[in-house]
Parts: structure tokens; C-alpha cells; sequence
């Protein structure tokens, strides 16, 4: 598609430049899609695993929870989970990739798991709490992993948009039109020339 | 932060046993998933996991929050049986991204 610009020198390299400029941001955008794709393919299997295992290990945590709590009135195993000393703390920081703001989750934990007595509270409780305490870490990969696996995905939507708009649309048109201008400039030094030749004629066979 | 960057949302019978782990639980019923979440992000919540069944009912609230650093919203299993809903999810990110199905499930 031909661009609406006037034939003229000065737009030719004005033209000229903008091609210049697309065709170096284009392969830039080009480079960052292929890290993009490098990164979220490395990604891909690590959040198989990471899910997979923990929807493996979160299993296993709820059915000892429920045996737990089949075995015991259920108000005991309200306050026996209400009872726990822990606190969890998260702290955050983002970390850079690319243009995107990666989060980093890191926690500390302080406190008891299990601060309830033994005697109205079976033994699966424990195992269950347990387990589910430890799974409370890889959760927090996954949910890093995740996020990270999003926004790279929707930054490789975007930059494959813009890297096909470049190649596809806006490089080929303005070729075209350099190459239009070209043909218009050459096209009208040939009029001037045959024009000055007709009028020389002219006045020499006067 | 404090203790309160991490939330969990389900049904009360599935996630009860995160409350010993010290995170903070919310229980909610079909229905009531979108305001909870609304109102933990608005407190300032950043890692909120849920439990697989709302999944569909927070499609909205994942779309919106998606290109965001945070909150992140993570998908948990039931433990009752297993759901595909989570890893249809990544999937269909990955596929939108790359254009190809490269989140293959060995078996």
C-alpha cells in the first residue's frame, strides 16, 4: 500500500529515513520476541513440574485433613487450627526481564504449626498440617512462576503484533513509496530533458 | 510487608487447613468469589491462591489483573478429585503466546 505523500526529494529522504529507522526497530523487537519465546519455553516445563507436584502433595495433605476431621467434632479441629502460633511474612521485590517487572517473593515464618493439645485431635491432623505447611513455599514459586509465565505471554502477544505490523505493513509500504518516488522523479527529469531538447530545437532552426 | 500479603480463598471445608499455616483464609461460597478477591486486592494483598472451582467465576477478575505485576492470582487444586481447570489455563496462555500447544502432559 502506497503511502498518501508527495513526490518530492525532500519527502524521498525523509522516507528514506523512517525506512532506516523501522527496519532497525524492527529487528530489534524481532530479537527481544525470540528471547521472550527462549524464556517462556524454559519456564513451560518448570511449572509442569512445580504443579504437578503440588497437586500431587496437596492431595495427599487433604485427605489426611479430612480422615483428620472425620475422626474428631468438628469444633475441635476448628480450634485446634485456630490455636497455630505461626505467622507467615512475605516480602516482595520485583526484579527486571526485559521490560517487565518480575516478582520475587521471599518469606519468613515464625511460630508454632502445631500449638493444640493431643487429646481431641487425631494424628492425621498432624501429618496433614505438616504437609500443608511445607507445600505453603512451593506454592510461592508457583505463584512467581505463574505471574512470570503471564506477563511474558502477554508481552510476546504484543511484541509479535507490533513486529508483524512493521514487517508486513508499515516497511513494505514505504518501500513502495520510495520506490513510487523514485519512478515520479526520474519520470519527470525525462519530461524536462526531451522539453529542453524540443526548445533548443526550436530555436535553432529559427 | 505482613502477614497479609498472602490470602487464600475457597470453600470453607477445602482450604481450612491453610489457616494453621498462619496466611490468611477467606471463606467464600459460589458466588461470593469476585468481592472477596476485589476486597483483598484492595487491602493490599499480593499473592492470592484460589481454589479451582472459582476459577471460571473469577475469568473477569484473572483478565483484568493479568498484565499486572500484582496481585498474582493463582489457581489451587481441590484435592477432591482432580480438576484440569488450572492447567487448561496455563495452557491456553502458552498457546496464545507462542501459537502452539508446547504445554504437552506426559502420560
Amino acid at each position: 500500500m502506497k503511502l498518501d505523500i508527495p513526490p518530492t526529494r525532500m519527502q524521498l529522504l525523509r522516507l528514506k529515513r523512517r525506512g532506516a529507522i523501522a527496519r532497525r526497530g524492527h529487528k530489534l523487537l524481532k530479537d527481544k520476541q525470540d528471547e521472550l519465546m527462549r524464556k517462556i519455553l524454559e519456564l513451560v516445563n518448570k511449572i509442569r513440574e512445580t504443579r504437578l507436584k503440588i497437586e500431587d502433595d496437596l492431595r495427599k495433605a487433604f485427605g489426611y485433613f479430612y480422615f483428620a476431621s472425620s475422626k474428631q467434632i468438628p469444633k475441635a479441629t476448628d480450634e485446634a487450627l485456630l490455636a497455630t502460633t505461626k505467622i507467615i511474612e512475605i516480602s516482595y521485590t520485583t526484579e527486571r526481564v526485559l521490560n517487565l517487572q518480575i516478582p520475587r517473593f521471599s518469606k519468613s515464618i515464625s511460630g508454632r504449626l502445631i500449638s493444640y493439645g493431643f487429646l481431641s485431635t487425631s494424628g492425621d491432623l498432624d501429618l496433614a498440617l505438616l504437609k500443608i505447611d511445607q507445600l505453603i513455599s512451593q506454592l510461592l514459586d508457583l505463584a512467581e512462576l505463574e505471574k512470570t509465565l503471564e506477563l511474558l505471554a502477554t508481552e510476546i502477544e504484543k511484541t509479535r503484533r507490533r513486529v508483524n505490523a512493521l514487517e508486513y505493513i508499515l516497511i513494505p509500504s514505504i518501500d513502495e513509496t520510495i520506490k513510487f518516488i523514485n519512478l515520479k522523479l526520474s519520470e519527470i527529469e525525462r519530461g524536462d530533458l526531451t522539453r529542453l531538447m524540443r526548445v533548443k530545437e526550436i530555436v535553432r532552426g529559427k | 510487608m505482613s502477614g497479609s500479603a498472602l490470602a487464600i480463598i475457597g470453600e470453607k471445608e477445602t482450604i481450612m487447613p491453610f489457616l494453621a499455616t498462619g496466611a490468611k483464609v477467606v471463606y467464600v461460597k459460589k458466588g461470593e468469589s469476585v468481592k472477596a478477591v476485589e476486597d483483598l486486592i484492595k487491602e493490599g494483598v499480593k499473592i492470592i491462591f484460589f481454589t479451582e472451582e472459582f476459577i471460571n467465576e473469577l475469568h473477569e477478575v484473572l483478565a483484568k489483573y493479568r498484565t499486572e505485576t500484582f496481585p498474582c492470582l493463582i489457581p489451587i487444586p481441590t484435592g477432591r478429585g482432580k480438576t484440569k481447570l488450572a492447567i487448561e489455563r496455563i495452557r491456553g496462555v502458552i498457546k496464545k503466546a507462542v501459537g502452539a500447544d508446547v504445554f504437552l502432559e506426559e502420560k
